[in-house]
């Protein structure tokens, strides 16, 4: 249940359209990332901008 | 492909009969879309030859839960396997679909025991529904030097369960040269090499970086004639893979629509020719 709170939360924020600085604190903060609180820390900002545009931009939404 | 600029970019390659294989992104139909008389006799013609390889996009198989949208993508290439002969089915590494995203493109997971079952058994479920080889494509994304240090590890313990293949894409190991600051030789050897059977050559973008950490970042996005450094990886990857089958060179439809770059995808096709002509003649 980790793994799927933890993914279903990524995409969810991933696809939000917050700012890139409110994404990023999100990660630090919430506790749904908890669950892998040593990988999520280790992500690049740089990396986590490219996932948003890809989840936010491009991505088709379920109906 | 199916597209007009691939049709005018390749027509002459297909005509001189220098194209050996051919790759189909087999789920393009799925959302409705049609196959061209053109492509449909292409795609006729190598299955006929045994030379037609199956490309999965959406499939998503990282993904933590089953859904039902995988499950008609499942059932949509199971027909499609029946309809036409294919010698194996590959898909990319990592997650499409979660939460309020139906698919999209794939990005890495935590590589945890857990990932690790649901991948296998979503593998498993792809084998059992083609009814042949199936392989998993590198992914050129990465969240940080965790997914680019293990992803390799993890490819082969997915694949193993299904006795299958890595599907080793050079632009998506240049990505991660680029962004990560990794030497190519050390990001190829910690890939399983001997399970290579078919390596793909693209070429991409590069986007802002946001931090100014990067000079920029390199982005996977089909859309370019092939980097002089990708062909470097592929030319070594195809000395350090003992059993590659099948080279296959991508483009994004729509993206050559002047002659010019068209006549780069031809120059990229031939670069290819020879450097399979140096490493096997």
């Amino acid at each position: 249940s980790d793994f799927e709170q933890f993914q279903e939360a990524l995409a969810e924020l991933l696809a939000s359209g917050l700012t890139q600085s409110e994404i990023l604190d999100t990660l630090k903060t919430d506790s749904r990332f908890d669950c892998y609180r040593e990988y999520v820390d280790s992500f690049e900002p740089d990396m986590v901008a490219v996932a948003c545009e890809l989840m936010g931009r491009w991505a088709k939404r379920k109906e | 492909m199916p597209s007009e600029d691939f049709q005018q970019a390749t027509l002459e390659l297909f005509e001189q009969d220098r194209v050996g294989v051919v790759e189909w992104s087999f789920d393009f139909a799925l959302n409705g879309a049609e196959i061209d008389v053109w492509s449909g006799q292409i795609l006729e013609r190598f299955s006929d030859k045994n030379a037609l390889l199956g490309h999965g996009v959406n499939l998503s198989p990282l993904s933590a839960r089953f859904s039902e949208r995988q499950e008609k993508w499942l059932a949509h290439a199971r027909s499609e396997f029946e309809l036409r002969k294919y010698v194996h089915a590959s898909e990319h590494f990592g997650f499409s679909e979660a939460g309020p995203i139906a698919h999209g493109a794939p990005l890495a997971v935590p590589m945890t025991p857990e990932s690790l079952r649901r991948g296998q058994e979503m593998l498993k479920r792809y084998a059992d529904a083609v009814q042949c080889p199936v392989g998993l494509e590198n992914l050129a994304f990465a969240f940080c030097m965790e997914d680019v240090k293990r992803q390799g590890e993890f490819i082969d313990q997915l694949i193993s369960s299904v006795d299958g293949f890595l599907l080793l894409d050079a632009h998506n190991i240049y990505c991660q040269v680029e962004n990560f600051g990794v030497s190519e030789r050390e990001l190829l050897v910690s890939y399983p090499l001997s399970k290579v059977r078919e390596i793909h050559l693209s070429g991409g973008s590069w986007s802002f970086s946001e931090t100014g950490a990067r000079l920029a970042v390199r982005r996977d996005t089909h859309d370019d004639v092939v980097p002089q450094e990708v062909f470097n990886i592929a030319t070594l990857a195809l000395k350090l893979c003992p059993n590659i089958q099948y080279v296959i060179l991508e483009r994004l439809a729509y993206t050559m629509m002047e002659p010019e770059q068209q006549q780069g995808f031809r120059e990229d096709f031939e670069t290819i020719e020879e450097i399979l002509e140096l490493c096997y003649v």
